[in-house]
């Protein structure tokens, strides 16, 4: 041991050796990426924040329970069938789905989409800031965290010879990615397609310096970036067509790039805060039922984005699992403008090849009234966030224990994954 | 704690540079005249350049001075000005930024830069040329503190 401690890392690195050892780290090499046969390849997560709080009700809702009608009169909308704009698209047992989700709706009847209601954080925070930290650290209640569960995951996961194991698509690095490692967060691919369009020897030359430097971990990181440069920059542009003008759907058309690129992700982040027209919110504290409201411009946004990202991926949509993650659901009981202030349980949508789709998990109660909800307004949370996103890190990930993503958590696992 | 061979060696090792400090000291070696006056109309990317350089600097190239590309590019780069979440602030190791957008971010950031490209910065007449500059805030030696 005090042998060892003689050596520095510059010595390493000048030695013989350490040029041996520093040419077998991935990424360095002229050609990194082995294309996996087909069920040796890794499984993807990409999780899209709703961010301000969506209204599991209105999305997901028993239209015929007449006790819930009581309590949110024009929170309803119509029930399938009526013919009406607002008519509610059918789930079966007595759940409709809103009409602005419509391109949700066949991943639903196909199996391959679930949906949890009644799920939340049991931190019974109404605030917007405080909710986000729970769903984003995966520590609810406990501040001390300040680290992300995906940047967790993401130190638990074998990265192999990955050149992007995982990426935020937000100008900012979010909390959920929060940590001590580097983590990219870009909100659109144009720079790390730089190095394709430079034929210059310019590039070349500098290239060149970085492999005589052999500075370890910069040098490997310059290759590793220049080559995912030049595979992102020769691949060609989708002919699948993403909704225009959301940021949203950039960011699941990048992602999917990223996937049909090989480049080793895993992990992905992605947003929903407002429609293309910049009119729509998930915080529906009024006129929420419209039809030319908020929600339905968020609802449709989601669906379709949803909805082309899937098309786009081809054959890979096999390794995919997209879960959506929000603040809070909002008061079961409407507020005097058509909407309906900061509750507390909301609803999940979990879509994939591998889910055990078409039907809604969690427990929702038979009869609503003021005595059952949380404080006399709220959907009580009866299904922890924490079991639906274990539920992919163990089945999908192989990560037995998932409380190194989620501390303390003991509640286990939705069983939402085919085996 | 100064009698420590660990102390020793940590100190001895060379620091990457953060975004931040590889941005001032890019402009600071090409003893760059930065504008941060607003400037009605005017367009951020130079007629010259290469044109991925071009169509990433006009894209998102929504400043009106040369103050507030710096501060779009360190956005770029992972290091949004006063963007941390937590009070500590940004970690001052650049290993924090040692992945591809930001590396990605530093090499168009030095060739734009130094190609005289980005409006509301200008540069002297220097006796070196522009390649020899770009090339130099692109090195693994400008990396380093």
């Amino acid at each position: 041991m005090k042998e060892s401690r003689k050596v520095t890392r510059r010595q390493i690195i000048r030695s013989a050796a350490g040029a041996l050892l520093l040419g077998a780290v991935p990424g360095i090499s002229a050609n990194p990426i082995s294309i996996p046969g087909p069920g040796g390849r890794k499984k993807i997560l990409v999780t899209i924040f709703q961010r301000f709080g969506m209204d599991g009700l209105l999305a997901v809702a028993p239209y015929g329970n007449s006790s819930l009608a009581a309590l949110r009169p024009n929170l309803m909308l119509s029930p399938p069938g009526s013919g009406r704009a607002d008519s509610r698209l059918d789930l079966g047992e007595g759940f409709g789905l809103h009409p602005s989700l419509a391109d949700l709706l066949p991943f639903y009847q196909e199996g391959r989409l679930a949906i949890v209601h009644g799920v939340g954080s049991p931190d019974s925070t109404r605030a917007h800031g405080r909710a986000q930290m729970w769903w984003e650290t995966g520590a609810p209640g406990n501040a001390t965290y300040r680290d992300g569960w995906m940047y967790r995951l993401s130190r638990s996961l074998d990265r192999g010879n990955a050149l992007l194991p995982a990426v935020s698509m937000t100008e900012k690095r979010p909390r959920i990615f929060y940590g001590h490692d580097p983590i990219t967060a870009q909100a659109d691919l144009q720079l790390l397609g730089f190095a394709a369009g430079q034929a210059d020897g310019n590039l070349a030359a500098m290239e060149a310096l970085y492999k005589e430097h052999r500075g370890g971990r910069l040098s490997n990181a310059v290759s590793a970036s220049l080559e995912l440069s030049r595979i992102l920059g020769a691949q060609p542009t989708t002919a699948v067509t993403y909704p225009e003008g959301s940021s949203l759907a950039a960011s699941l058309r990048d992602i999917a790039r990223l996937i049909k690129a090989d480049v080793g992700l895993q992990l992905a982040f992605a947003e929903s805060r407002t429609s293309p027209d910049g009119k729509g919110t998930w915080d529906t504290h009024s006129n929420a039922a419209s039809m030319d409201g908020p929600f339905p411009r968020m609802a449709e946004d989601l669906a379709r984005s949803l909805a082309a990202f899937m098309a786009d991926l081809g054959h890979r949509r096999d390794d995919v699992t997209v879960v959506t993650l929000t603040d809070f659901g909002r008061n079961v009981v409407e507020n005097a403008r058509l909407g309906a202030d900061h509750g507390r349980a909301t609803a999940m949508f979990v879509l994939g090849s591998d889910v055990k789709g078409g039907r809604i998990y969690g427990d929702l109660p038979d009869e609503f009234s003021r005595e059952m909800l949380e404080d006399g307004l709220d959907l009580p949370v009866s299904t922890d966030y924490r079991a639906v996103l274990s539920a992919q890190v163990q089945s999908q990930f192989g990560i037995a224990d998932a409380s190194g993503c989620f501390p303390g958590w003991q509640g286990g696992a939705l069983p939402l994954f085919r085996a | 704690m100064l009698r420590s061979p660990e102390f020793w060696r940590r100190a001895a090792e060379p620091r990457l540079k953060t975004p931040w400090r590889f941005v001032v000291s890019a402009l600071r070696t090409l003893d760059a005249e930065v504008d941060s006056a607003e400037v009605d109309g005017a367009d951020d990317t130079g007629a010259a350049g290469k044109a991925a350089v071009n169509a990433m600097a006009s894209s998102a190239g929504t400043s009106q001075s040369g103050a507030g590309l710096i501060t779009e590019w360190l956005g770029r780069m992972g290091q949004p000005l006063y963007g941390y979440l937590d009070e500590g602030g940004y970690s001052d190791s650049g290993e924090y930024w040692l992945e591809p957008a930001s590396l990605m971010g530093r090499f168009v950031f030095a060739r734009t830069l130094a190609g005289g490209e980005l409006n509301g910065i200008t540069l002297p007449a220097v006796t070196t040329s522009t390649t020899d500059n770009q090339m130099w805030l692109m090195s693994p030696e400008f990396q380093y503190h």
